[in-house]
């Protein structure tokens, strides 16, 4: 029987029992995760943060420090000193560079004026740092020599805007019938102020003034021109 | 029923939204605004130490200029005009050309146009951002003005004129009047400019007015 009832029983044999030993399992809720991590990164974050406030606070105490060397090292005393002097060198620039030489004036003058002309009245006056305006009363004996005295005038690089009014014939004695014994008219050039610069590097005191003689032979070249013109000038009249 | 621990996990949720919000937040900005004015005060301290730098290196140009040529210099565009020695100095040429001296008249400063800007304010800033760098305003030099009246030859003008122009310190003829008189001279009129870095009425009190010297 016992074997029988060992093959023929109903009831499901089992084998030995093998409980299923069920993993170790532990819930892990999102919303917990999400909350610590959200904290423990507040908590990084507010400690990263003061440090990091501290240290921007002291970089800018150091640069207000910084600054403050800075603004201390400048003195004002300095600066006025600087600015001085560089204000007397642009000033004495602006001066040097506008300065005439009359003299060159005095000789581009004799040069341009015939020995038959002369020159009764001169001024001349200096409009700001452009230009001298020079009126001048000139008497020649001629109005051959009136022309070529415009010529040397117009001719010359000194003068500009040469014209010649008031033109009056004078002369000399009341009985005379003879037309013009002097020819007078007043001459205004403009003189630019770079058309006589001054040229530095002469001691005055050593330097010698032009003698008589030197304008003489300034004056004797110029004559040669006259006596050239004056013949043309003088067929012309007699053509008339 | 509620477990405890979400109770918890709500109130670490709630406590760091708040620290973000009321601590975290405002410090970043606060950091931020801190770095801007790093950024500002390192502009401005650049500015001021290159400024600084400028000044010491011109500053050290001035002092390496020669003595005599300061000298010459100030010579040439003092702070002000001395008008009795400019009148000296006008006889002595006098004396040295060989004419004969009239009369000397210290005629005064001639009053130039004076600028909009403050003219003793030689800094005027050109906005308000004091940040801003000045911008100098020029207003010399000042000019002041003399007389001369002298008879002499041709020669003794020339020679006048001559050593007037190549004075230590500018002597500008801007008119010259010459007319012919008796026994072949001449009698000239001169005005005469010469120059000074500072206006004369700002210095002192000491001013010259009126000064004028005529030779018997």
């Amino acid at each position: 029987m016992g074997g029988s009832s060992d093959t023929n029983s109903f009831i499901p044999k089992r084998g030995p029992v093998k409980r299923q030993r069920r993993a170790g399992s532990r819930q892990i809720y999102l919303f917990t995760v999400i909350s610590y991590v959200l904290f423990s990164a507040t908590l990084v974050a507010s400690v990263g943060v003061f440090l990091y406030e501290r240290y921007i606070e002291d970089q800018l105490e150091n640069e207000v420090e910084a600054l403050n060397q800075q603004i201390n090292r400048y003195r004002e005393a300095d600066l006025e000193k600087v600015r001085a002097f560089d204000n007397r060198l642009v000033y004495t620039a602006e001066r040097v560079g506008v300065a005439t030489s009359l003299s060159a004036f005095f000789a581009a003058l004799e040069e341009a004026t015939v020995v038959t002309a002369q020159i009764s009245e001169l001024s001349m006056e200096r409009q700001g740092d452009d230009t001298y305006i020079v009126d001048a009363t000139i008497e020649t004996d001629s109005f051959d020599a009136s022309i070529s005295q415009r010529e040397h005038l117009e001719r010359s690089s000194v003068f500009a805007d040469v014209a010649l009014s008031d033109i009056d014939i004078v002369s000399e004695s009341e009985d005379s019938e003879a037309l013009g014994d002097t020819i007078k008219f007043s001459a205004t050039l403009g003189v630019p102020l770079n058309s006589v610069p001054f040229v530095a590097g002469l001691d005055p005191l050593e330097d010698e003034p032009i003698s008589i003689e030197a304008v003489d032979e300034i004056a004797t070249t110029t004559e040669e021109d006259i006596q050239d013109d004056s013949l043309t000038a003088s067929s012309s009249i007699e053509t008339i | 029923m509620i477990p405890s621990g979400l109770f918890t996990q709500i109130a670490l949720v709630v406590l760091s939204v708040a620290v973000a919000f009321t601590y975290i937040k405002p410090t970043f900005s606060d950091i931020s605004s801190s770095q801007e004015q790093i950024s500002v005060y390192q502009t401005e301290r650049d500015q001021v130490n290159s400024f600084n730098s400028t000044l010491e290196s011109k500053l050290q140009k001035v002092s390496s200029v020669a003595s005599d040529d300061v000298d010459r210099l100030l010579t040439y565009m003092p702070d002000r005009v001395d008008p009795l020695a400019v009148m000296r100095d006008l006889e002595t040429i006098g004396i040295d050309s060989g004419v004969e001296i009239q009369d000397i008249t210290d005629v005064g400063p001639v009053d130039d146009e004076v600028s909009d800007l403050n003219e003793f304010d030689p800094y005027a800033y050109a906005s308000e951002d004091p940040f801003a760098s000045p911008v100098e305003v020029s207003t010399g030099p000042y000019a002041y003005v003399f007389t001369l009246s002298a008879e002499g030859t041709y020669s003794q003008i020339k020679r006048l004129v001559d050593i007037i122009e190549k004075n230590n310190y500018p002597l500008e003829i801007h008119k010259l009047n010459l007319n012919a008189t008796e026994g072949g001279f001449l009698a000239a009129e001169l005005t005469l400019y010469t120059y000074s870095k500072d206006k004369m009425e700002q210095l002192d009190s000491r001013t010259y007015e009126d000064v004028n010297v005529t030779y018997e």
